[in-house]
């Protein structure tokens, strides 16, 4: 009698097995694909979500905002206690408001003396987001402009005040920033006042550790951490966060940046710096050439390049 | 008279996708983008292994597949393997429904966990001979305890919303099958 529903799929029994075998076949395929050759199918996967998550936007910012309106409502229940709170803050932010107006004055004028010129090129993209990752083990968001708005792999995302994290993965219409708290997140950084240069690495928490520290003995906690700009990856002097000494006696940053409740985050455009690689070339395209009208800038740059 | 059964089993698949589908857009949502120190329990899988375990014959093969694969590229793990894991622990699962009818359901619930034991071994056994970049150890094995520790939960939350309870002995379907 048990045997009865058996005997009934062995029909459909060896057909079925193959098709699970395909499929199984199909999946560990693409695994593979993805681990030999990965940036084609991390595109193919940025397209994936360019189409599905803007589409449940209607569903998904209602419920995000029902539950923010939720968790905010709690946060009334408190309001007695904030309130004082954010008093004896603003007391002491009226005395750093009056530092830096003094200061900004000053700045002013000495850039005025100085004739410095501020990079016209650092200017940025606003966008909101959409989505985080998902899951506990990665810390990124997916933001609502994408390759449309010019946004390119690589740049740098802040919200007002501090790095978050850098665009990797461009859509058509969204973007995806891995946040400095990712474990696949490094990022040369340089320590305040002593210059030193070191690596940030992500590692899950908020306080992500100092890596590659040359002189651990002149960094102290309450240093400031900003981006260094080394290969290229950020334009310098960003501010990153604070130097903070963990439990584990790990230097460590504490992010300066609100992670707690990301909403809009500007991306910054970087164009890269002009590099100069060859003093050759440089010499040779200034000088004007006689023997041709009109000399070809990209033919001298490449014989250039074969010389050295 | 011959729709009605196949209409209910697209019910049943349907309602099985659209629940997966709202719990990865509602894990999705932008509210906490701060890492978390207690991960919350993978309910994708959890209600995937209740599923398996009481109606096998609502979560057809590709319905998981699609599913996870899905899943796969919107949370950003490596692509295809997870969904293949998981493939090849439910149709092992799907095997044994048949003995598990009778269990008491702390036995039902042992050998969900031992699934999903499983199938976080077989999925970091892979991606460690690949070499692939892993999320950290004991995050994972946290998450492990949490999804497993409330199994009872979600099973019991589908089988008071959906209906969804190992069919009793001799039960058939309305065309008289058994189930």
């Amino acid at each position: 009698m048990a045997r009865d529903p058996r005997q009934k799929e062995d029909y459909l029994g060896p057909l079925r097995r193959l098709l699970t075998g395909v499929v199984l076949l199909i999946l560990l395929a693409v695994f593979v694909v993805w681990r030999v050759d990965s940036p084609r199918v991390e595109r193919f996967r940025a397209a994936v979500v360019d189409r599905f998550v803007p589409s449940l936007d209607w569903m998904m910012v209602p419920v995000t905002g029902t539950i923010n309106l939720v968790t905010d409502f709690r946060s009334y229940q408190r309001l007695a206690e904030q309130n004082r709170d954010l008093r004896r803050e603003l007391q002491t932010m009226k005395a750093w408001k009056e530092a830096a107006l003094q200061l900004e004055q000053e700045n002013a004028k000495l850039r005025d003396l100085n004739k410095v010129s501020l990079d016209p090129k650092l200017t940025y993209i606003t966008g909101i987001v959409l989505a985080d990752s998902g899951s506990p083990f990665r810390q990124s968001v997916l933001l609502n402009v994408g390759a449309r708005d010019g946004i390119v792999d690589g740049w740098a995302a802040m919200d007002g005040i501090g790095l978050v994290g850098r665009i990797a993965g461009v859509g058509q219409e969204t973007s995806r920033v891995i946040l400095l708290s990712d474990t696949s997140s490094t990022i040369p950084i340089t320590i305040q006042p002593s210059g030193q240069l070191a690596i940030l690495a992500g590692d899950n928490t908020l306080a992500p550790p100092i890596e590659f520290l040359e002189d651990p003995d002149q960094v102290r906690p309450g240093d400031r951490v900003v981006s260094s700009g080394d290969g290229d990856v950020f334009p310098p002097d960003l501010l990153v966060g604070q130097v903070v000494l963990g439990s584990d006696r790990r230097l460590r940053v504490r992010l300066t940046a609100d992670f707690e409740r990301l909403e809009f985050l500007r991306v910054l455009r970087n164009q890269g710096r002009e590099t100069i690689t060859d003093t050759g070339s440089l010499i040779e395209s200034s000088q004007p050439s006689f023997e041709l009208m009109g000399p070809n800038p990209e033919t001298d740059e490449t014989q250039a390049n074969s010389d050295g | 008279m011959v729709e009605a059964p196949i209409m209910r089993i697209w019910l049943g698949v349907a309602s099985y996708l659209g629940l997966g589908l709202a719990v990865l857009v509602f894990r999705m949502l932008p509210l906490g983008t701060e890492p978390v120190a207690i991960p919350f329990p993978d309910l994708l899988i959890s209600m995937t292994l209740a599923w398996v375990a009481r109606r096998p014959d609502l979560v057809p093969f590709w319905a998981i597949a699609v599913l996870f694969f899905v899943a796969d590229l919107l949370l950003m793990r490596p692509p295809g393997l997870y969904t293949a894991v998981v493939l090849i622990a439910t149709d092992v699962l799907r095997r044994q429904t048949d003995g598990m009818r009778n269990l008491p359901f702390v036995l039902e619930w042992m050998v969900i966990a031992a699934t999903l034991v499983a199938i976080t071994v077989g999925y970091r056994a892979v991606l460690f001979v690949t070499f692939t970049p892993m999320a950290p150890l004991g995050l994972t094995l946290l998450q492990l305890v949490i999804t497993a520790v409330f199994y009872p939960l979600i099973a019991g939350a589908l089988q008071l919303l959906l209906g969804l309870r190992k069919p009793a002995r001799g039960e058939v379907d309305t065309r008289g099958k058994p189930l």
